[in-house]
């Protein structure tokens, strides 16, 4: 039989004026059990497509089905979906249990069982001392885990989150991101979790949905998603700092860079014009290779990122932090050619090697 | 140079506002509290202390007594009525996209109209034969009361005006602090599996509960006050049952010329009103969320 993901999102589009689609016939299959990001710059059009799969925001176009079953006319509360808002949107007149309590309340659970639950629930998430307060006397990080608890506590399969981490300070944000993760194989439930911040996304993802101007620009594991970006659009968006991007200039023998040929493989179809792509830790400063002018360098300690102009175009090589560097010095690099991405300059898109095809599932990484 | 203020400059400034207070305010106070131990006639410049007799000969007086029925039926039947009527005003509006200005304008417009030239308009309303209320009364078929004329009714004709006049007022508050409610307070509950009624319930209510309690306490105090309607429509009448605790007051102040009692009487709306007010506070704490 042919097995359906739980959510389904078949050539979905929205528009707000009915002029312009903010997502533009969108195909996106979740299977159950899946952490799902999906990572796009603000105004994308990833909370939309969140929005709509809760039932906030009504579909113009398309189908979603969940569990099979088409949703585009279900109204948001008999989705028995659970979801968590950026702002944690908590009801600053009720206690933390209140809060937590609230779906069950009003479908009408009984009074010892939604005791029962609650209880559990904030155990779960270290919030047992803090029921009888209200949000308002709360820290961030104990508001963020009210809103998951109102979220656990419904005992549904789909979890939707919009951005519920971008409130915290950095380090709270890193300890949530684990706690997350945790909680998501504890309860092995559906998770849809939006960020505009791709360490999010590559730490937390079983699978990375990259979205940009409403259109899925890549589906993948953090790993495919990293390695082999699918044009030039997700190459500079994922990575910080991004991967380099270097147009060819194209000459009767070949390409060339900063005045160097470049050997390229053969691709499966006729690029028109060549962007190389590499990333940081792929390049090294070297005696022979690229000229490279260094116009500034970042220590971080564990690593040194040198930025420097070669060939008119700026690059940035990630080297051991022992090496002594000097802005204005001049030098060169070198480029792992395994590692390099070939994209088409005209349309954007990754272009594959012809001698060696690469297929999605050999790369495929299974997670937890 | 000391940029600070001296102590004089400072009562200085602090007098400016002091001295209308006191003059119209707080004096008047403490004379009507001695008034109402006298039995002065408001012309003569003569006059005995009689002790409690104003607020014993009060207490016993039926009149009083009618008037104190009157000023709680007409409390109860204007302020609730208006704030329920403003809250779901403002509910329906906040509903609409478009015309909302206009409509909130339309319904604002009878609280910015002087009440005496509205209860002379509602006086011809409220016309037995000719008048537009009962006209539409009997088109469907309904019973046709002599409004102002009959003491069971008259009342509710002054509360009919009053709740008409407050509620465009009530409703401006209610749209404002329907506004501050964040849009996301909602979707939770859409998500969480709350109906309509859950929603008005647990999330809308609670979150206008202050905007509710100040409109609770003026609007009452503002009932302990009315007095333009009344004189206009029935001047307390028939038989009394318009009369209010206010208008005893005038009667007996400036058409019998019994200071003693009147201020009696008038001492007695302010304790009234400052029992009402405590009680509101207390009772807030526990409902009203800030």
């Amino acid at each position: 039989m042919f097995v359906l993901g739980i959510i389904e999102l078949k050539n979905v589009s929205k528009s707000f004026d009915n002029k312009t689609n903010v997502i533009d016939d969108l195909n996106l299959t979740i299977e159950s059990g899946e952490f799902v990001v999906l990572l796009g710059p603000s105004g994308s059009g990833k909370s939309t497509i969140l929005r709509m799969i809760a039932g906030l925001e009504p579909i113009t176009k398309g189908d979603l089905f969940i569990k099979g079953k088409r949703q585009n006319d279900v109204p948001a509360k008999d989705r028995d979906i659970a979801m968590v808002f950026q702002n944690y949107a908590l009801y600053p007149h009720m206690t933390v249990f209140d809060n937590i309590a609230f779906g069950l309340k009003v479908r009408k659970v009984n009074k010892g069982k939604i005791e029962e639950k609650v209880e559990k629930v904030a155990e779960m998430l270290g919030l047992t001392s803090y029921l009888k307060r209200k949000p308002k006397d709360l820290s961030g990080g104990q508001q963020q885990r009210v809103a998951l608890g109102r979220a656990i506590v419904r005992d549904t399969d789909i979890f939707l989150m919009d951005e519920p981490l971008s409130n915290l300070d950095a380090k709270l944000r890193t300890t949530m991101r684990e706690e997350l993760v945790q909680l998501h194989r504890e309860l092995s439930a559906t998770t849809i979790f939006v960020t505009h911040d791709q360490t999010e996304a590559m730490t937390m993802a079983d699978k990375i949905v990259v979205i940009n101007e409403g259109k899925v620009q890549q589906i993948g594991t953090p790993a495919e998603i990293y390695n082999y970006p699918a044009n030039l659009f997700v190459a500079g968006f994922i990575g910080s700092p991004a991967m380099n991007l270097l147009p060819l200039q194209e000459n009767r023998s070949g390409f060339a860079f900063a005045g160097q040929m470049i050997q390229t493989p053969g691709f499966t179809t006729q690029p028109d014009g060549l962007i190389l792509g590499i990333r940081p830790e792929d390049c090294k400063i070297s005696g022979k290779g690229y000229p490279v002018k260094i116009t500034f360098i970042e220590d971080l300690g564990a690593d040194q990122y040198i930025h420097g102009i070669s060939g008119g175009r700026k690059v940035v090589i990630r080297e051991s932090p022992d090496k002594r560097f000097r802005i204005g010095q001049h030098t060169f690099f070198t480029m792992n050619p395994e590692k390099i991405s070939w994209f088409d300059k005209k349309t954007g898109k990754r272009l594959e090697p012809a001698d060696e095809p690469f297929t999605g599932d050999e790369l495929r990484v299974y997670h937890g | 140079m000391d940029k600070k203020a001296n102590i004089w400059q400072l009562l200085f400034f602090v007098a400016i506002p002091l001295v209308p207070l006191l003059v119209f305010w707080i004096i008047p106070l403490f004379v009507s509290v001695w008034l109402s131990f006298t039995n002065w006639d408001y012309i003569s410049p003569d006059y005995e202390y009689v002790g409690l007799s104003n607020y014993l000969n009060m207490l016993a007086d039926e009149a009083f007594l009618q008037a104190l029925g009157n000023t709680l039926l007409f409390a109860v039947g204007t302020v609730i009525p208006t704030i329920i009527l403003g809250f779901i005003f403002a509910v329906m509006l906040s509903r609409l996209r478009r015309n909302v200005t206009f409509l909130q304008g339309l319904m604002f417009a009878p609280w910015i109209t002087p009440m005496i030239g509205m209860s002379i308009v509602w006086s011809w309303m409220f016309d037995p034969r000719v008048g537009p209320v009962n006209q539409m009364l009997g088109f469907f078929g309904l019973p046709e009361p002599h409004w102002l004329t009959d003491s069971n009714f008259a009342i509710w004709a002054v509360i009919i005006v009053t709740v008409w006049k407050n509620t465009g007022w009530a409703m401006l508050f209610f749209s404002d602090a329907l506004t501050k409610i964040p849009q996301s307070l909602f979707e939770v509950a859409d998500i969480e599996g709350a109906g309509r009624w859950a929603k008005i319930r647990h999330i809308l209510i609670p979150l206008v509960s202050p905007t509710t309690l100040f409109l609770f306490i003026i609007l009452t105090l503002d009932a302990l006050q009315a007095f333009d309607q009344i004189n206009v429509l029935t001047q307390g009448g028939p038989s009394g049952s318009t009369r209010t605790l206010l208008y005893l007051y005038y009667e007996l102040a400036f058409e019998q010329f019994n200071m003693g009692a009147a201020t009696a009487v008038a001492v007695l709306i302010l304790v009234i009103s400052a029992i009402l007010s405590f009680i509101s506070m207390k009772i807030s704490k526990k409902y009203v969320y800030y």
